[in-house]
């Protein structure tokens, strides 16, 4: 898929581009998860009616003492609050996700609400950080993010990228396609949420007609 | 009553940005982070409410104290 289709019914001009950001995961010098963000950023770059933006979390500001509020990164902040979703590229240490990057993740919490997420796992080993990604999963749903579920595995990294950055494996690059069809029908999906469906839809609200009649089915039948 | 629920009195945030009517689309019950936010706790859904709402004409995503 080389457009994004924006349907004119939900009122998403093609001025209005989706903002989804690439997360790069750690911090550690001589880190391998530099090249599957950088592709994945360069696959999403090529992709019309879409912005995107990599970001490093070594560049992001943090005292290490603090939480939320109190040592929020303004500039990491206003990103996440203007991102329609996010790809988050995450190596797997010790079976789970660098505590850096749950720091950093944890220093927004609004910013994330009803937005899209897909989980790029990256391991030394062969599984791909297929146990980072479920690990991953509780603390971006309690974040308020919505989670696809399609992943991307680079395992063996070593074998998938040289030490340029040059990819060896070509199927990655259907794979990765695959990925962000993916996320950017959700992003579609719930930017149209955000902006059209009200949270107490029984109300209605102008472009939900269509679906007013099945949620008040649902939450009658629900009482 | 449900705090999802509108009452009449519920007004509807203006957008920041462009001065559209937001639409509302979540309600989450956080935990307090603050002192500010911990005085304003919900005992019976057991945390501090916060509304999420973006606006159909700009896209700006904006929160307020539910």
């Amino acid at each position: 898929m080389e457009a994004v289709f924006i349907n004119e019914e939900t009122s998403m001009p093609a001025n209005k581009p989706l903002s989804i950001p690439v997360i790069l995961g750690t911090t550690r010098q001589g880190r391998m998860s530099v090249h599957p963000a950088r592709f994945v950023h360069e696959r999403l770059a090529g992709r019309e009616g879409v912005i995107t933006e990599l970001i490093d979390i070594a560049t992001v500001p943090l005292p290490v003492d603090g939480a939320g509020d109190q040592i929020k990164d303004p500039a990491f902040s206003a990103k996440m609050e203007r991102a329609d979703g996010m790809v988050l590229v995450i190596p797997e240490y010790n079976h789970s996700f660098p505590g850096l990057l749950k720091h950093v993740l944890d220093s927004c919490l609004e910013e994330y609400i009803h937005k899209a997420a897909g989980i790029v796992g990256v391991s030394a080993g062969a599984f791909g950080g297929a146990r980072v990604i479920q690990n991953t999963l509780p603390v971006l749903r309690e974040l308020g993010l919505m989670t696809i579920f399609t992943d991307v595995y680079f395992g063996s990294i070593s074998k998938v990228f040289d030490e340029s950055g040059k990819l060896l494996q070509p199927a990655f690059v259907e794979r990765v396609d695959n990925f962000l069809d993916e996320l950017i029908w959700m992003v579609i999906t719930l930017r149209h949420g955000r902006e059209r469906v009200d949270s107490d839809t029984t109300e209605g609200v102008e472009g939900t007609e269509g679906i007013e009649g099945m949620i008040g089915m649902a939450k009658g039948g629900a009482r | 009553m449900s705090p999802l629920a509108k009452t009449k009195s519920y007004v509807q945030m203006r957008c920041p940005v462009c001065g559209n009517l937001m639409n509302r689309h979540a309600v989450k019950v956080i935990e307090p982070r603050s002192a500010k936010e911990a005085s304003r706790v919900n005992t019976s859904l057991g945390g501090v409410v916060t509304e999420a709402h973006s606006c159909p004409a700009c896209g700006k995503n904006a929160w307020r104290a539910g």
